[in-house]
């Protein structure tokens, strides 16, 4: 099933993102290591790209970087975004509206555009970047958690639970957010999808990371691209099929996941 | 009402029954005007906070429902229901709370083996009793049933009547019964309130109500019931009014076989006919 497939892909990449730069040198990924644009061959799996970088070496400390970012991107837009939903949807008023119009306005940007332009203020780095990141995707996590409060909020349950004299407190913890986490690993494994893409991208226009970062899919693409017309393939395949096979593999999961979870709130509610 | 009896309020869907129960306890939704007063033990529940109130809710006064299918979180087990009950009210230590809530299941005629079972794993019958097993688990004095057994079949039904009537005395509880039924009114009631569009137009004792009707609409209910013999079934003219905009003097004129032009003009005051025994009409003496 496709959630299994995404999940082994996604296990897959922790695993390399993790044990992949313990056993492969960053020395390889710093310029000059070896002579430039050499095709893949036994002591180069990958080949050497224009600055004489192990393009193999390049693609496994990538694979943490692009990891990293996604991490903090997703969770600090989860950790930030869930709770606020959920006041949001559960409180109502004026706190809701405010927020609704805050979270849309961050919405309408362009993702990539904004995330370019919060890299640009507050600079370089894997963290700036995340941060970055995190904040075009709030939005997401904000309104989700805040749909499915405001449908649970209406259940007869929550009446009645009203008659026995339960706190409010204890309603938006227990009953509403219980119900409403089912729909939050959907979400993330789709923004998480989103956010590799999102990386790269700012990478690719060479914003965002530091120059000498050992590893950068995005920033590999887009040097990778001069040397295109001159039959020079594998510079660029490879951190592209990287990028791709992430991708896809969080999108599996969380396509997966949503096949799973929402024929179950379905049937709950029938 | 007094302590210890049996009230029920009886009408037509859209009279206004179940607002009646949430009122009383304070659940209705955010920006309901309340008007008037609900007097409970001298105090005024309309005057009371937030909290206040919540303290009532479950300890003093329950409410259950009518649908116990959808009542309960489907996502927490049974003990988890009751144990998160008694904790909201009383400081008890867990496993006290615990064995409260397995007597409390016992005394339903459930198995306590089920306590950790999830609410999708009992009957109709089984979740209505243990609404009713949540609602006194705290030993409140007033319980509301809102049409308790409408959505249950009969051989339920009388299962849970016979349960209610059994715990009123074991527990010195005073019921308010909500139900468009008039057969459980007559075999369980010891007062009748008939609401009509969102007013109460008559009130008495069981006898009183059935045997000598003042108000029209209370005589015309009761000759809606299918005739045991006869088969005959009367219905009363028209539909009931719409609340927003209801009619001018008595609601019940357009539809009442009595109306004369005061009934338009003037709304009909509650008066005491006979002892204990009120309507809203003009003319109630002329049904005495």
């Amino acid at each position: 099933m496709l959630s299994w497939i995404g999940l082994g892909t996604l296990i897959a990449f922790i695993f390399i993102g993790i044990f992949g730069p313990v056993l492969v040198s960053v020395d390889q990924t710093k310029a000059l290591a070896y002579p430039i644009l050499l095709p893949p061959s036994l002591q180069h799996w990958m080949g050497t790209d224009g600055i004489g970088r192990d393009v193999f070496a390049r693609v496994i400390w990538g694979t943490r970087t692009s990891l990293e970012i996604m991490a903090i991107g997703a969770l600090l837009a989860l950790i930030a975004g869930f709770p606020l939903g959920l006041l949001s949807g559960f409180v109502g008023g004026k706190l809701d509206r405010l927020l609704v119009l805050v979270m849309d306005s961050v919405y309408a940007f362009p993702g990539l555009l904004l995330a370019a332009l919060i890299a640009a203020v507050i600079g370089r780095g894997i963290f700036n970047i995340g941060i970055a990141i995190t904040v075009i995707y709030i939005p997401l996590y904000f309104r989700v958690t805040r749909n499915q409060t405001l449908s649970t909020r209406e259940e007869l349950y929550v009446e009645a639970a009203r008659a026995l004299g339960a706190r409010s407190r204890t309603i938006m913890l227990s009953y509403i957010a219980y119900n409403v986490v089912i729909v939050i690993p959907v979400i993330f494994s789709l923004s998480a999808a989103d956010t590799i893409l999102t990386a790269a991208g700012l990478s690719y226009l060479g914003l965002g990371l530091e120059i000498d970062i050992p590893g950068d899919w995005g920033r590999d693409l887009s040097d990778a691209q001069r040397f295109l017309g001159s039959g020079i393939w594998w510079t660029s395949l490879f951190p592209g099929l990287m990028i791709i096979l992430l991708t896809i593999g969080l999108s599996f999961l969380g396509e997966g996941l949503n096949d799973i979870v929402n024929p179950l709130l379905k049937k709950e509610r029938g | 009402m007094q302590e210890g009896e049996t009230l029920g309020v009886v009408g037509e869907t859209g009279c206004g029954k179940s607002t009646l129960g949430k009122a009383i306890l304070g659940i209705l939704p955010a920006r309901t005007l309340v008007a008037g007063k609900i007097l409970f033990r001298g105090r005024d529940l309309t005057q009371l906070s937030n909290l206040m109130y919540r303290r009532i809710r479950g300890e003093e006064i329950a409410l259950i429902f009518q649908d116990p299918m959808t009542r309960l979180n489907p996502l927490m087990r049974i003990q988890d229901h009751f144990l998160e009950e008694i904790h909201a009210h009383e400081s008890v230590s867990s496993t006290e709370a615990r064995t409260r809530a397995r007597e409390a299941l016992v005394s339903m005629g459930i198995h306590e083996t089920r306590i950790r079972n999830y609410p999708h794993e009992f009957s109709g019958g089984m979740r209505q009793r243990i609404m009713i097993a949540l609602a006194l688990v705290l030993k409140p004095s007033l319980l509301i049933a809102d049409e308790p057994t409408t959505s249950l079949d009969v051989i339920v039904e009388a299962q849970i009547l016979d349960i209610l009537q059994d715990l009123k005395e074991a527990y010195h509880m005073s019921l308010l019964l909500i139900t468009h039924n008039l057969g459980i009114v007559a075999e369980v009631c010891d007062r009748v309130a008939v609401l009509y569009a969102g007013k109460l137009v008559e009130l008495g004792s069981v006898r009183d109500i059935f045997h000598k009707p003042l108000h029209p609409y209370t005589q015309g209910l009761l000759s809606s019931v299918i005739h045991l013999e006869t088969k005959e079934l009367h219905s009363i003219e028209g539909s009931p009014p719409d609340l927003i905009a209801p009619p001018s003097g008595c609601r019940f004129h357009p539809r009442c076989s009595y109306a004369e032009p005061i009934c338009t003009d003037k709304i009909p005051p509650l008066v005491e006919f006979e002892p204990g025994h009120f309507a809203a009409c003009h003319f109630g003496d002329k049904f005495l």
